[in-house]
């Protein structure tokens, strides 16, 4: 009786509704342990190909000087062949996360490792 | 039983009243915010290279202020661009130009460079092309024999620009070549153009070099990569409101000859690729800057980064490469 004296407007336990209510809340907006899915962009001045990077395969893609080879192995992505005569973008490595590029500038063509939580994703790449 | 009646009674009331602003809250961040400012992306070739454009404004009008900002690109880089058949190729074909006659990018671009060409001691120089051309850059790269290379180089540089009356004069033979401050400005063009067409917020990225801002109510922080210029990977990741981010590196265009790298940014005191810089990046006001000076500061080193009036940047990162292969990360300022 002594604590309805005190708050005859408002107890403690009254913010059990609102934070029951917030809970809700983040259980509807997908709380529990995160994943980030990643995705192979690859741009080629026409059209943003979508590949899925879970599924391995090897694909050609047009570009300015012809045909160029594209591998997905391992959830990892590279330019595997390429009729540009630098090679720049053959000689590159794996890429393996959200953000990884390569630029085969010739070819007009670049492919990067895009993540669905585009907050991973830089807006721009300044090289 | 009176008073705890009327304890419920005003939980509930708070409750609700706290539900009542969440659901507030989302319904303007969810539904009415999204009808009110929309953020469109465009990826495009554009200057033989890739643009992006990233606009935040009305719903009706971000697709019709993207579309703009690809036209305006499309316009500056025939204008501007050595493959165009604008402005640049009259004068590069014809060797003059009436000053009263020069477009005001045009005017903008020279008056510029020969400003970034003082602080640089020359290391900037935009009447390279007969050079650039000479090496085979960007199509067919290749290391000429040493004689023409001298005689490219004698009839390159601003010493063979000069200004009679008011007439702008080349030298015989001598290519002016914005290429290493036009994507920078026509970035910065394309920007300032959004802005003015009413995007609350907007940035432009062509072949690397950026230019970004907004409206401080739109809280919208750019998320900018610099890349690794030996890595395929992402070097530093910035957060910036409101700038330019420009980077030069060796590794954009280049090639081998009997094992030594030969890449596109040419040194106008000797005629050769310049080497150990592997890649410079410029953060600062604006893109045209940024992409100039990280031109000056790949042939120039450190001493030229040094050298670089502070009121210009906010942020210079040399990455350098000696004869070991073993690489280097140099800094002056910060954001």
């Amino acid at each position: 009786m002594k604590s309805d004296k005190e708050y005859p407007f408002f107890r403690i336990n009254d913010l059990a509704i609102p934070v029951i209510l917030f809970l809700l809340l983040q259980s509807f907006r997908g709380g529990g342990e995160e994943t980030t899915e990643c995705r192979l962009e690859v741009h080629t001045g026409e059209a943003i190909l979508q590949y899925d990077l879970g599924v391995d395969s090897i694909f050609g893609v047009m570009g300015n000087l012809g045909e160029m080879e594209i591998n997905i192995e391992n959830e990892r992505a590279r330019i595997s062949r390429s009729p540009c005569p630098g090679q720049h973008c053959v000689r590159q490595s794996w890429l393996i996360k959200p953000g990884d590029l390569a630029v085969c500038i010739p070819s007009g063509v670049f492919i990067v490792i895009a993540s669905e939580d585009e907050s991973l994703s830089p807006d721009a790449v300044s090289y | 039983m009176k008073p705890v009646r009327k304890n419920i009674n005003s939980g509930f009331l708070l409750a609700l009243l706290l539900g009542g602003l969440v659901s507030a809250i989302l319904v303007r961040v969810f539904v009415t915010g999204r009808d009110e400012l929309l953020e469109m992306k465009n990826r495009t070739p554009v200057l033989g290279t890739f643009a992006t454009y990233i606009v935040i404004a009305e719903r009706e009008t971000a697709a019709l202020i993207l579309s703009s900002m690809d036209s305006l690109a499309r316009y500056l880089d025939n204008e501007l661009g050595v493959y165009g058949n604008g402005e640049l190729s009259d004068l590069n074909m014809g060797g003059y130009v009436l000053t009263h006659e020069l477009s005001p990018d045009m005017k903008y671009l020279l008056d510029n460079s020969l400003f970034i060409s003082s602080i640089t001691d020359s290391l900037f120089d935009p009447a390279m092309g007969l050079l650039v051309n000479t090496w085979g850059f960007p199509d067919d790269p290749h290391l000429p024999d040493s004689a023409e290379i001298e005689r490219a180089l004698a009839r390159s540089g601003l010493v063979n620009v000069r200004i009679s009356g008011d007439t702008l004069l080349l030298s015989s033979g001598t290519l002016l070549d914005f290429g290493a401050i036009a994507k920078g400005y026509i970035a910065d063009r394309i920007y300032s153009h959004s802005r003015s067409l009413g995007a609350r917020a907007a940035l432009v990225e062509i072949g690397g070099e950026i230019r970004c801002g907004g409206d401080p109510e739109t809280a919208r922080l750019w998320r900018l990569a610099v890349r690794n210029p030996r890595g395929d990977n992402i070097m530093e990741m910035i957060e910036i409101d409101s700038g330019a981010v420009a980077t030069s590196g060796d590794y954009e265009s280049y090639f081998f000859d009997n094992g030594i790298r030969f890449c596109h940014i040419l040194d106008p005191r000797t005629g050769y690729p310049e080497s150990g810089v592997a890649s410079v990046t410029v953060i600062c006001g604006n893109a045209a800057f940024g992409d100039a000076l990280a031109t000056a500061v790949s042939v120039g080193g450190i001493d030229t980064a040094e050298s670089i009036p502070d009121s210009l940047f906010s942020l210079i990162i040399v990455v350098t490469e000696d004869e070991n292969g073993e690489i280097t990360e140099w800094r002056r300022g910060s954001i």
